[in-house]
């Protein structure tokens, strides 16, 4: 009788603490669902699943955006919308520069052959070489702007990426641009003179580096 | 004398492993050996983006209910490209939404008497993400080296148009509207869980 008792005992002590951990707060609770209907646009959107109600990692304070936006909000809502604004401009406008650089360059290597090179120093490209010079050093300066001066909202770490690559390749084009509107001036002011052909040809390569610098500019994004 | 002690001792042999049993385990995300993974296609290249989880637990119940949480910061997600990932930030809003976050269950699950020992798991739950919350089925390759320590791979997709997301673009192209979620998780038992 005495372990009968015994056992009864030790049994039952140990159904309240089984009881307990069954009935920890892990234990799932029925499904509630949320509501889906009368959101405006900018509120969470729900859908309504399987019980989620436990909660196994800390409450973050950044778990739910602010009620109202702050004028911090608005601000890097501005220059978010600024930024994609210009930095697309700059993608379309770059490809139209890149066009008129080829052009440039192409025109310019006739206008060589035609003025210096035996080709009967017609002139006829000139008028053509001078519209390209201006339309593309115009494009490249205003693409250029249109990089630089993006607002960035969010932080950029430098790195060696794309992006890095893309920057070191205009930086090149940039001083090849430069040094073009330079060195086309000095050309035609050398006129007749036996020192012309020296600049002739280093306007000439300069342009073939301006547009290879600029052409694998735009390549690097495709990477 | 002698039988009331044996009773005492076979009552309590029989009560420990039931015990046992009955206790909830709790996993946390060993943060430095996980993460999580996003590829997104373009038309030009495909994209790759890693982030570690900020914090995530799982916690195994005596019916085999697997309760998992995770938690990772938006802005932590690097694909090696410092310009896009800015591009990523914007997109996604991150500073008004900063953190995505999965949390789920599964039923069925139960620990394996022999290691290492694969059970597969589906996680049925809920991301949130963006703002939006929206209902994910997540199948994933649990491994368990040991009783305390578990592997879990899965793979998902969602649409980035369904969570609101105004897809980026690269020269005047968006990105595919397909965005493949990877997680891989070590999780180790808590010490006295």
């Amino acid at each position: 009788m005495s372990r009968t008792v015994a056992l009864l005992f030790l049994l039952l002590s140990f159904v309240p603490v089984a009881a307990r951990a069954a009935g920890d707060d892990a234990a799932p609770e029925p499904a509630t669902e949320t509501s889906q209907g009368a959101l405006d646009s900018d509120a969470p959107v729900v859908e309504s699943g399987p019980s989620l109600d436990f909660d196994l990692l800390e409450p973050s304070a950044s778990s739910e955006p602010a009620a109202a936006p702050g004028l911090e909000d608005v601000e890097l809502e501005k220059a978010v919308a600024a930024r994609r604004t210009m930095l697309t401009l700059h993608q379309g406008l770059g490809f139209a520069t890149l066009a008129s650089l080829a052009g440039t360059v192409v025109v310019g290597q006739f206008h060589m052959q035609d003025r210096y090179l035996g080709g009967g120093d017609t002139g006829r490209f000139k008028l053509l070489h001078t519209g390209l010079v201006v339309s593309s050093s115009t494009l490249f300066a205003s693409v250029g702007l249109l990089g630089l001066l993006a607002p960035t909202p969010f932080k950029k770490e430098l790195r060696w990426d794309t992006i890095t690559f893309h920057r070191i390749f205009m930086a090149i084009a940039t001083a090849g641009m430069l040094s073009q509107v330079v060195l086309g001036k000095m050309t035609e002011a050398r006129e007749g003179q036996l020192s012309q052909v020296g600049f002739i040809r280093a306007h000439q390569a300069v342009g073939y580096v301006t547009l290879g610098a600029l052409s694998a500019g735009v390549v690097t994004l495709f990477f | 004398m002698k039988s009331t002690f044996l009773a005492l001792l076979v009552a309590l042999s029989l009560s420990a492993p039931a015990f046992a049993g009955d206790e909830a385990r709790l996993f946390s995300v060993h943060l430095p050996d996980s993460e999580l993974i996003y590829r997104l296609n373009h038309k030009l290249h495909k994209v790759v983006g890693t982030a570690r989880p900020t914090s995530g637990r799982a916690r195994l119940l005596p019916d085999g209910t697997l309760q998992v949480a995770v938690r990772a910061n938006v802005a932590d997600f690097d694909s090696g490209n410092a310009n896009r990932d800015v591009h990523m930030k914007e997109a996604t809003e991150a500073k008004k939404y900063p953190l995505i976050e999965f949390k789920g269950v599964a039923s069925g699950v139960k620990v394996p008497d022999s290691f290492p020992a694969k059970v597969p798991v589906v996680l049925k739950g809920q991301l949130s993400f963006h703002g939006v919350q929206k209902q994910v089925e997540v199948p994933m390759e649990v491994l368990f080296n040991s009783a305390k320590e578990i592997t879990a791979a899965g793979r998902f997709t969602i649409s980035l148009e369904s969570y609101k997301v105004d897809r980026p673009s690269l020269l005047m192209i968006k990105v595919d509207d397909v965005l493949e979620l990877e997680t891989k998780f070590l999780l180790q038992q808590e010490e006295g869980k």
